[in-house]
């Protein structure tokens, strides 16, 4: 397989890139809410420290993936209805988006909480800005309603590959897929 | 009769000695902090990172004289509730039971034994911390500057919280919220 990606198909990278962060993003949404919830103790800053580590990790993969990205030629779109190629670009864009400013929020709201990011236990991450109380009340809203905004986004891009798959009938969904790029 | 006292100190200091008095610790001066310009601060490390934090209140009572070291003495006595690392929900848990309890000992103090130079303006004192209810020998090495009536000093030691009991239970664990932590005295005083 490719690594690059070329007009008509993903390339390794991209694919690995895509679902290894799909996966990391699913397990640090759901430790997020599961350590909000735990009472202040061993388990829940346990629980803070594998959700910051694997933050910073998205951070660093979503950086890599828009390099990599800006690198190669994008796959063109399969819709032929200009509206959803619209739509989609908007929707990829925020995802994006979302990729580097959930963490952020969540590293600057670390910050603000004199409380730095050490990332497992093997560096700590300089602070991005001087404690303050107040600023940190504004970016755990600011997390918070990202996290939702995440739920719209995954829900909207999950909901679009398999419009793709199961009513279009095309290779969308089937190309970013492991295998053969020649086969998408 | 200052001269003259300062000529029989050695001699006065010998027999105090064997009598078992102690005049030298009127030979040092005292000294009266800064509190504005002052700070006790501390480092401590929460999930594998380090933080900062402070006491804000403290009281000291200081006679230091270079030259009199042996009728040097210092004594802090530390508020715990003053403590201030710019996160409200920590420094609630630092105060609180588990911690430093400071409903029942709400005073840290540092009191020295002795003092000892180690390089001109450098020194170290030996004192005893207590922190809850257990007292630990220390030694604090620290530098002092003396420019007339005004003194700063400034120094660092590492103790163990786990040493004092400070977190109980399953914060004894030290793996999320280490051991070490690092104290900084940072002091300006003035001759009383």
């Amino acid at each position: 397989m490719a690594i690059k990606s070329h007009k008509n198909g993903f390339g390794f990278a991209t694919k690995s890139l895509h679902w290894i962060m799909a996966l990391l993003m699913l397990v640090v949404f759901t430790i997020g809410w599961y350590m909000d919830f735990l009472p202040l103790g061993m388990a829940k800053l346990e629980w803070m420290s594998r959700h910051k580590s694997l933050g910073v990790t998205i951070l660093s993969l979503a950086i890599l993936r828009i390099v990599w990205r800006l690198c190669e030629p994008t796959p063109r779109s399969l819709s032929p209805h200009k509206l959803e190629r619209v739509v989609a670009k908007l929707g990829h864009l925020a995802l994006y988006g979302v990729m580097i400013a959930m963490p952020l929020s969540g590293w600057m709201m670390s910050s603000a909480a004199n409380f730095p990011v050490s990332v497992f236990g093997l560096f700590t991450l300089p602070n991005l800005v001087a404690p303050d109380k107040e600023l940190f009340e504004t970016l755990k809203t600011v997390h918070w309603l990202l996290s939702w905004a995440i739920v719209v986004l995954v829900v909207g891009h999950i909901g679009a590959a398999l419009k793709h798959h199961f009513i279009d009938r095309d290779a969308t969904l089937r190309r970013m897929l492991p295998g053969k790029i020649e086969d998408n | 009769m200052f001269q003259m006292t300062r000529k029989i100190l050695p001699v006065l200091a010998i027999s105090t000695t064997i009598a078992g008095f102690s005049v030298a610790a009127q030979a040092a001066d005292q000294w009266v902090v800064d509190a504005n310009d002052s700070e006790i601060e501390f480092t401590g490390t929460q999930l594998g990172a380090e933080f900062e934090g402070e006491f804000k209140n403290f009281d000291a009572n200081i006679v230091f004289s270079p030259d009199d070291l042996a009728g040097s003495s210092v004594e802090v006595l530390i508020d715990i509730a003053s403590v201030d690392t710019e996160n409200g929900d920590r420094d609630s848990q630092i105060v609180s039971s588990d911690w430093f309890d400071a409903n029942q000992w709400p005073k840290a103090t540092f009191k020295t034994k002795s003092f000892k130079e180690i390089a001109p303006g450098k020194y170290e004192a030996v004192a005893d911390l207590t922190i809850r209810d257990v007292t630990r020998e220390v030694t604090l090495p620290f530098d002092i500057e003396i420019e007339g009536n005004e003194a700063d000093a400034s120094g660092a030691v590492t103790i163990n919280r786990t040493d004092f009991g400070i977190g109980q239970g399953q914060w004894a664990d030290t793996s999320q919220v280490g051991d070490p932590v690092t104290i900084e005295i940072d002091i300006e005083a003035t001759r009383k």
